[in-house]
């Protein structure tokens, strides 16, 4: 077999589909002293051109035969062709933590459910492997479907739109119109890292029956957190409760019913039993500035291709939003003209809690954090100089909102301002007025009440 | 590992007859293990020796490994319950089938065919890949000298009494 040192005609970019854990694959391996064992394996994992990584579960044999003689052949198959191929492989490492061993461990708690495993298949370790060598094995093929879809296309027709937007509000709208008309993807949401990079708020969605905008998800939470904390793309590609994030610890915080207290939690948007879940890391010059989230209620609705797809929109996203912000430097900084709308109905009353932002419209919450900061300076200025009129530079500066100089964030929370007051607070809006700038509507007269530092709710 | 030839229990050869995934593995002289599926099993009255039937064409190099070397590891598995049986023999020989054993084969193959479909696999998808050209048909015969259970779990790789 000279052939193991030749370089493969086979590329396993070509038939990644065979490493999704549809069907299991086989791996044999040599114990040194010449005794062969084969065994079933759960998870063929592509990591680059050259390389897979195979799921540890347990010590065992196999195990035990590659860290004595590292060579190995693992045999897949296409789930849908039947096509089968021997890969050639040579053991290198196991990694136990960081990116591809979280990837990895996603994906199998969605093959151990799917398979009646859950609680059996536990990731100890991703064996990296290097690819000697790929065979197609002959065998009776059934024919390749249909594509619904060309994802190369409608990633290339998604970023020249995505280009083509010039505030952070019209970026997401695109987005989310262009995943539902060119992906068929009819969830997705997408996050923001907060000031603090402990949360991701939630700043726009489409497919659900609310919102969920300004919603937060703790950082390495779930799919979302756990794609967030290592900055790459987590899928998983059937059902599982083990990344159901945060919609126990939902439940549970209703039924305290906490008695007196005003929530202040907007609940997550997303399917109740996602089957395919995908979420990828939005960088900025190698920052996480968020995470694009999409799901589906079909098994293996996202594959590699999908994960790719969306990586080079989320890549564009990142761009662009580090765009706007450079661009933030050239906003116009006039803008103190006052306008009073035509009034109607009785006043509200519009509290401010100073210890964390949050802010009530008489008793629904609306918002907290640094846009609960940025609304209460704009009613406060309304209210005491007639003021309608802001731009995003006296923001940026203002001390009391405390905004980091690096962040993204002004617009992000100015979107999630803009979107909350639609939804709830349809007398209260801020309409953009030009290029760093935005007018404060109000409709309604307001009052407003200052809750100082250690006032309970 | 024992050098000993012993006979199968009845309940590992009623397993093993049953119909699930079965994966053939040997090694050549540099302890390059290869592998490859085959499609049927068949265990000698005595209980003392095993023969797998597999496609000759899809599997070359564990051919010329077991000429090579006689050394086989088979792996039988049950689609649904994952419960997973390796059998291991070190006088691996590769012949023709006898008439008789091509005839017994499609039962077999029908058996493999139920219980893949029954674990959810797409029927077309398990005919295309349990399809065969009879005169490609090549069986190969050891004694199992150990047995290991398979099934995943934290005693997975442990040694059976054969």
């Amino acid at each position: 077999m000279t052939a193991l040192a030749r370089p493969s005609l086979i590329s396993i970019d070509a038939i990644r589909s065979c490493l999704e854990g549809v069907n299991p694959a086989a791996i044999a391996t040599c114990s040194a002293d010449g005794t062969p064992n084969v065994t079933l394996l759960s998870q063929v994992h592509y990591l680059d051109a050259d390389h897979v990584a195979l799921s540890y579960q347990f010590f065992n044999k196999t195990r035990e035969n590659i860290l004595a003689n590292p060579l190995a052949t693992v045999q897949v198959i296409d789930p849908v062709t039947g096509a089968v191929y021997r890969l050639s492989l040579r053991y290198l490492r196991t990694e136990t933590s960081g990116a591809l061993f979280e990837r990895m461990k996603a994906k199998l708690a969605g093959i151990a459910s799917h398979t009646g495993m859950q609680g059996v298949f536990r990731l100890l370790g991703a064996d990296v492997y290097r690819i000697l060598e790929i065979e197609a094995v002959p065998s009776r093929r059934l024919p390749e479907p249909v594509a619904r879809r060309s994802l190369l296309s409608a990633a290339r027709l998604s970023c020249e739109g995505l280009a083509a937007c010039t505030d952070l509000s019209q970026l997401l709208d695109r987005l989310l119109s262009d995943l539902e008309a060119r992906f068929g993807i009819d969830h997705a949401m997408v996050l923001m890292l907060d000031e603090d990079g402990q949360r991701l708020y939630t700043v726009a969605s489409h497919g659900y029956e609310a919102s969920g905008v300004g919603s937060e998800i703790p950082m390495g939470q779930g799919v979302i957190g756990v794609a967030a904390r290592e900055c790459t793309p987590i899928r998983i590609t059937h059902m599982t409760s083990d990344y159901a994030y945060n919609r126990a610890i939902r439940a549970g915080i209703d039924q305290l019913g906490l008695a007196g207290a005003l929530e202040t939690e907007i609940p997550l948007p997303g399917l109740p039993a996602p089957h395919s879940q995908l979420a990828v890391p939005i960088m900025a010059a190698k920052r996480l500035v968020g995470i694009l989230f999409v799901e589906s209620l079909d098994d293996l609705r996202f594959g590699y291709d999908d994960e790719d797809a969306l990586s080079v929109i989320a890549t564009q996203l990142g761009m662009m939003i580090q765009l706007f912000h450079a661009g933030a430097a050239g906003e116009e900084s006039a803008g103190s003209a006052t306008r009073r709308a035509l009034m109607q109905g009785a006043a509200v009353t519009i509290r401010h809690y100073a210890i964390d932002h949050s802010v009530f419209i008489d008793q629904d919450y609306l918002i907290k954090g640094v846009a609960g900061a940025i609304f209460w300076r704009l009613v406060r200025d309304y209210v005491e100089s007639d003021r309608t009129d802001f731009t995003n530079r006296e923001l940026r500066l203002d001390p009391s909102i405390r905004l980091p100089e690096i962040s993204e964030n002004l617009e992000a929370r100015l979107v999630l301002l803009q979107r909350r007051l639609v939804e709830r607070c349809p007398f209260l809006r801020i309409e953009k007025t030009g290029r760093g700038r935005f007018r404060l509507d109000v409709r309604r007269p307001i009052k407003l009440l200052e809750m100082a530092e250690g006032a309970g709710r | 590992m024992t050098r000993n030839a012993a006979r199968l229990s009845q309940a590992h050869v009623a397993f093993i007859e049953s119909g699930g995934t079965i994966y053939v593995a040997s090694r050549d002289g540099a302890l390059r293990a290869t592998v490859a599926y085959g499609l049927g099993c068949r265990v000698s009255p005595q209980g003392d020796r095993v023969a797998i039937y597999l496609a000759a064409s899809c599997c070359g190099a564990l051919l010329a490994s077991i000429r090579e070397t006689g050394t086989i590891a088979v792996c039988f598995s049950e689609p649904r319950s994952h419960r997973t049986l390796q059998l291991k023999g070190n006088d691996a020989v590769a012949r023709e089938p006898a008439a008789e054993e091509r005839t017994k084969l499609p039962a077999c193959l029908a058996r493999l065919v139920q219980k893949l479909c029954d674990a959810g696999v797409p029927e077309d998808l398990v005919r295309a890949v349990t399809s065969y050209d009879p005169a490609d048909l090549v069986a190969v015969t050891f004694s199992p000298i150990a047995a290991f259970s398979q099934t995943p779990g934290p005693q997975a790789g442990s040694r059976l009494n054969i």
